[in-house]
């Protein structure tokens, strides 16, 4: 075991030449997603469409109303000039940025009118999907499966609101009085609280390839779990903490009522988008996919497989963690429950779901995880159990997720336009 | 042909030797690479030189022996760190990125060469290496597939552009396993026309494992003999040619 750093298993003892080929195993599958790891705003207008499609299901809670049928008109206008037009022209271009536009407006004005409990819904969408936008960098560009975002987003909960107190807490026998930071302060300390963990547990982790990171962050999950039921004196265990909501103002603006604390979710959703774009389209990037490709030529040509794969990782708990934060205040009470191993299969599922290795795919299946889930929300828990179907189905019909097959169905249409 | 070499020794190999089981693949093999020369290493089938190539670049951890360049001993580096440092190679079956276009296969190769990791994440995209990569892109004249994904290219062309890959980033030393192995006698040309011309014009040294005889006689400066995971004989393509020894490994043995 300690000699295959970076060695590429004896794999053919008979001797053939194969084996001077690096790590066959690891070679990722060759689907084939177009423009894979490109910021796809026809993606993007795909969820707005999605979310305008919920918003105006008869069975929700936001009804029906002129102006949403407007924007479902020209969504679908969107979304057919996106599958015509080639993405590498001029207009393509354009089209591609329009399409950013359009849905950044609409998440920006869509609480108007709106009810609480749709807001809330929207507000735990665009947090989730942040988190789900991590686990995507970690999982679709970096390759590694973590089975810890569930509980990263409890590490940030919990690092926030403990240090946003000013409250004495106990572990080992220790007592210490914890500062009242603003909560605002409590959000990049979360992340950095979740990439520093999360650079402990990945770098053994990640010594040698195989799925040791899924096992390590499972551990991990079921670790903090533990951690934040048993540490009375610090987490309160199982009773949980009520959350105060009382410090958070932008420009003399209370953010705490439901329709404006969407806007801080919405902004952390746009700033996760951000920075895994940055990276994806970054020369990062690049060497991501190269070791998705073909991990053995990467480290032969001077990829640092590791660090590269940890990094993803590391910003994929961070995200997470801050998250975290603003979750604890959207849902005003924190418990080590919500912060459980399937919590995480939610947040896999939807990465799955959505499509790996894309830039929109998070945000439609964080959607899938909480607006749909919403509407299911009458079937009780077993909406957990059509969900798992449903993507299993797609598993084996579009195993590139709903992003990936809409690529796919862009590219076919142009295929059809070109000749 | 010019076949112009100063005596600076770049890599120097010493003693090494790797075992599978009962196999000796390797059996202490010792030689030095200088600067500016194309040093040829032929033996038959199964005789651990692309074993060799792995133990040389961290692929594998050899049993004994140790490699340096340019003085420094770099045994206990991992694969990208001995890149990095300028310890280029390609692999004896075809190694390229085949969902990436041809551009960004050179470019992946070129780039951890440039900055640091934390620099390479504010860099534009291409890093300034546009004109590089197209350049040799040009030279290899794949310019009307430079944005092709390398996937779809012909086994010629990919073996042309994975030793491309090697070369882009002026490593000290380029180590080529077999890089005319499987390509048809038309591409053939070409591939010993480029090697040799990135060893003439831009001074590349490289160490090439190689099956076709007359290809790494005509390019090779010096070549090595192996025979058994041994070094046979060592010396000149003519010294090799009129070796009774390497006639019998060859002719008797296999
Ligand atoms: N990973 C491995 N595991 C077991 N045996 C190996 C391995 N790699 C190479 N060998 C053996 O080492 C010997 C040398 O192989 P190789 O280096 O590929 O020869 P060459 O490149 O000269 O044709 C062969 O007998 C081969 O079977
Ligand atoms: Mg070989």
């Amino acid at each position: 075991m300690a000699e295959s750093v970076n060695v590429p298993q004896s794999k053919a003892a008979d001797g053939s030449d194969a084996l001077d080929q690096p790590d066959f195993e690891n070679r990722r599958d060759k689907i084939a997603i177009v423009d894979r790891g490109r910021l796809s705003p026809s993606l993007i207008a795909l969820v707005s469409m999605l979310g305008a499609a919920v918003a105006v299901m008869p069975v929700g809670r936001a009804g029906f109303d002129g102006v949403i049928g407007l924007w479902f008109l020209s969504v679908l206008l969107l979304v057919g000039v996106n599958v015509a037009v080639p993405l590498d022209t001029r207009n393509g271009q354009m089209v591609r940025w329009i399409s950013t536009a359009t849905f950044v407006a609409f998440m920006m004005l869509f609480p108007i009118g709106k009810s609480g409990a749709t807001m809330t819904d929207f507000g735990l969408f665009a947090i989730f999907g942040a988190v789900v936008v991590g686990m995507n960098l970690t999982q679709g560009f970096a390759g590694q499966v973590s089975l810890a975002p569930a509980a990263f987003l409890g590490i940030g909960s919990y690092t926030s609101v403990l240090l946003d107190m000013g409250e004495e807490v106990t572990v080992a026998g220790v007592t210490v009085d914890l500062p009242d930071l603003p909560f605002l302060a409590t959000i990049p300390i979360a992340i950095v609280v979740c990439m520093l963990l999360s650079v402990l547990i990945g770098f053994p982790a990640l010594r040698v390839r195989g799925p040791w990171l899924a096992f390590v962050t499972l551990a991990f999950s079921l670790l903090v779990f533990l951690v934040l039921n048993n540490e009375d004196g610090l987490t309160r265990g199982s009773r949980g903490i009520r959350v105060l909501r009382n410090d958070f103002e932008i420009f003399g603006i209370d953010m705490l009522p439901t329709h404006n604390f969407y806007y801080a979710g919405l902004f952390y959703l746009f700033f996760s988008l951000t920075v895994v774009w940055w990276i994806v389209r970054s020369p990062w990037g690049r060497a991501l996919k190269a070791i998705r490709d073909n991990s053995g030529r990467a480290s032969s040509l001077g990829v640092d497989v590791r660090n590269y794969t940890l990094l993803g990782f590391a910003v994929g708990s961070g995200l997470a963690g801050g998250a975290g934060a603003l979750y604890a205040r959207q849902v005003e009470y924190i418990e080590p429950r919500s912060y459980f191993v399937n919590q995480t299969i939610d947040f896999f599922l939807a990465t799955v779901a959505g499509g790996l290795g894309t830039l929109a795919g998070p945000l439609i299946g964080g959607s899938l995880i909480t607006l749909v889930a919403d509407y299911l929300r009458f079937t009780g828990d077993w909406y957990r159990v059509w969900f798992g179907l449903f993507v299993m189905v797609m598993m084996v019909v579009a195993p590139e997720g709903l992003a990936g097959s809409f690529n796919r169905f862009r590219a076919w249409v142009q295929k059809r336009v070109d000749s | 042909m010019t076949k112009t070499v100063d005596n600076e020794p770049v890599v120097r190999v010493r003693n090494i030797s790797k075992r599978f089981g009962g196999n000796q693949a390797v059996d202490d093999v010792s030689f030095d690479v200088t600067k500016g020369e194309i040093l040829g290493v032929i033996g038959p089938n199964g005789c651990g030189k692309s074993t060799l190539f792995n133990c040389l670049l961290g692929q594998y951890r050899p049993d004994n022996g140790s490699i340096e360049l340019d003085g420094i001993d770099v045994s206990d580096w991992s694969p990208p760190r001995r890149a990095k440092h300028g310890l280029a190679r390609t692999f004896q079956l075809l190694q390229i990125f085949e969902t990436m276009s041809v551009r960004d296969n050179l470019k992946t190769a070129a780039q951890e060469h440039i900055g640091s990791a934390a620099r390479r994440l504010f860099m534009r995209p291409d890093m300034g290496l546009d004109g590089e990569v197209d350049d040799l892109i040009e030279r290899f004249r794949m310019a009307h597939l430079a944005d092709e994904l390398a996937g779809n290219l012909s086994y010629g062309q990919q073996k042309l552009l994975d030793t491309a890959m090697a070369l882009v980033s002026k490593p000290a030393v380029a180590f080529l396993d077999e890089p005319a192995g499987g390509v048809n006698l038309t591409m053939l040309a070409d591939v010993e026309q480029q090697i040799r011309d990135l060893n003439v014009h831009d001074g590349a040294t490289m160490v090439i494992v190689e099956h076709n005889m007359e290809f790494i006689f005509a390019l090779a400066h010096r070549i090595v003999v192996m025979a058994e995971g041994r070094v046979l004989m060592e010396g000149t393509p003519d010294e090799v040619r009129n070796d009774p020894r390497v006639v019998e490994v060859y002719l008797g043995g296999h």
